[in-house]
């Protein structure tokens, strides 16, 4: 289904949206924004514009048959508003003449006014597909017949477009019916036949259907309905202003803001969950470690009770403890014939030894005796005898 | 400008999800530490108690059994029990042995000495053996020994 077709033409507003037409006008230096919102209020979807205001700058001009880009960089430097990004502007898809040169139809603003249109009505949530000037619904390559002459009118506002034998278009944007007499006399004049394909948009008038009869032009008076719901709104046309460089706008930096805080919320989410994967995986390696230093802990702690347990039987009942009977047996192997062993007595490893010497003269044998009782690997240490007349102390300690 | 207020939210709500659930877990866990330090103060213990245990089986075969309290003495001596003492796996059986012992008797006291000390575990506690003025009894033969018994492990 077509897209509802806005048109703004001279001081004439036209809304046309299936069926339903709606018509206003906008004053001579009236807001025009101001004009269109309470006519689009209340639609939904995309909308098409015609738009070819008083103010429009247009000319047919020679030129190569290349892309919008480079046609804007050809025409900026004659034209030195279209530099201006400010200033929205347009060319008609160039059309080959009879000698093989190409031409096309260069619309510009004069001032910036369509920019701010496009704003207040995307403001109000109508986005605009395509805005095309009138001229491009009279110069389609390749639709029937070509148009030699058209005339488009509305109000005081008249567009004059004429394609002479050689295919080389002249248009013009009048104010006046005399003018436009003017222009259409000047344009048949360099014919040699009349023109065949004539279109004409706008509403009849009494003075204008006097001049085609003067000038012998015959044709069908098309209502700009008609000649709306026949255009083709195409946005990669040459001719739509609204193919216009990127411009950062208001609405861009909220875009990007919001993109900026989603990425950074995105992230911190992501960062968190990846966290929180981390520390609920770190907490389960942290607890298997846990379990197994407990498991080992334990068997740790159960070693140390049984060592415990064996040092204490150990302890009560400590092996190599002395043994008296070795002395004994030492004493009884090597006691001397002159002595006599009296009495033995032992305690905690301590020990004494005593006796007497038959005769006195005797005595000196103890010394040597007790030499030969500790000497060599004796677990006892012995202490010089004490000899009183012939009574002899022998003392001494078994060792650790 | 809606984008912006939705977009600021959904960051001030994961700001504050992050807040409430902050991860927790770290890797120096305190009770983690606490049972490696006490792993590295046990860690020698399995190897002493292997060592313990082996001389407690070595000391096991050199203790008194039960019937080692009614020990065989020659005729004519007799055994005083004296105070046991209850140790960790330990009976530890005070006993004095003594005779009225003539000199000739001599070799006797040594031979009863020396089965005392059989097990390695005894522990003779004191002897006194002196000689009367007549130089053919003794006054005193006397052996105090410890005797320890094997009793069942702790």
């Amino acid at each position: 289904m077509k897209a509802p077709t806005l048109a703004i033409f001279g001081h004439s507003l036209f809304l046309v949206e299936g069926e339903r037409v709606e018509t206003t006008t906008v004053a001579e230096v009236g807001d025009l924004a101001a004009a269109v919102l309470p006519l689009v209020q209340g639609l939904h979807g995309p909308v098409d514009v015609v738009y070819h205001p008083a103010d429009l700058q247009v000319i047919a001009a020679e030129c190569a048959n290349t892309s919008r880009a480079k046609l804007h960089a050809y025409f900026a430097g004659e034209y030195r508003e279209m530099a201006n990004p400010a200033l929205l502007w347009a060319c008609t898809r160039p059309l080959p003449h009879r000698d093989g040169k190409y031409a096309t139809i260069l619309h510009h603003e004069a001032r910036p006014r369509l920019e701010m249109l496009l704003a207040r009505l995307a403001e109000q949530g109508v986005v605009v597909r395509v805005v095309l000037p009138p001229a491009a619904g009279l110069v389609v390559a390749g639709r029937g017949p070509p148009i030699d002459l058209a005339i488009v009118h509305a109000d005081d506002c008249y567009l004059f477009y004429h394609l002479n034998e050689l295919g080389i278009p002249i248009v013009r944007f009048v104010r006046s019916v005399e003018t436009l007499g003017e222009h259409v006399a000047e344009a048949l004049a360099s014919r040699q036949r009349p023109p065949a394909g004539i279109r004409l948009v706008g509403q009849p008038k009494a003075r204008l259907a006097e001049l085609l009869e003067t000038h012998a032009l015959a044709g069908t008076w098309e209502s700009w309905p008609d000649f709306l719901r026949d255009m083709r709104f195409d946005p990669r046309d040459p001719a739509n202003f609204a193919q216009r460089p990127f411009r950062w706008q208001r609405r861009h930096t909220h875009h990007a803001v919001a993109a900026t805080l989603a990425l950074a919320a995105l992230a911190l989410a992501a960062e968190g969950g990846y966290r929180h994967f981390q520390a609920r995986r770190m907490a389960r390696d942290v607890r298997a470690v846990r379990q197994q230093l407990e498991r080992e802990v334990a068997r740790l702690e159960d070693a140390e009770r049984k060592y415990r347990a064996a040092e204490a039987v150990l302890a009560a009942a400590p092996l190599g403890t002395p043994r008296p009977s070795l002395l004994l047996d030492a004493v009884t192997q090597t006691l001397p014939a002159a002595l006599q062993l009296q009495a033995f007595r032992y305690s905690a490893g301590a020990f004494s030894l005593e006796g007497i010497a038959w005769e006195a003269g005797e005595k000196s044998v103890v010394p040597p005796w007790v030499d030969t009782l500790g000497s060599g690997p004796r677990g006892w240490k012995l202490k010089p005898a004490r000899i009183t007349g012939a009574q002899w102390t022998v003392s001494g300690q078994f060792s650790p | 400008m809606k984008q912006v207020v939705l977009a600021a939210s959904m960051l001030a709500a994961v700001v504050v999800a992050r807040v409430i659930w902050a991860a927790q877990a770290r890797p120096d866990d305190p009770a983690v530490r606490q049972l490696q330090d006490r792993q590295r103060a046990l860690a020698g213990f399995p190897q002493a108690q292997a060592e313990a245990e082996r001389k407690v089986a070595a000391l096991r075969g050199a203790l008194w059994d039960g019937s080692a309290e009614r020990f065989a003495l020659p005729a004519g001596w007799s055994a005083r029990p004296l105070p046991a003492e209850e140790k960790p796996g330990v009976r530890l059986v005070r006993c004095a042995f003594f005779k009225d012992c003539l000199l000739r008797d001599y070799g006797e006291f040594v031979r009863v000495l020396k089965s005392l000390e059989e097990k390695p575990s005894t522990r003779i506690e004191s002897i006194t053996l002196v000689l009367n003025a007549d130089g053919r009894r003794f006054s005193t033969a006397l052996i105090t020994a410890t005797l320890p018994m094997a009793t069942p492990a702790p």
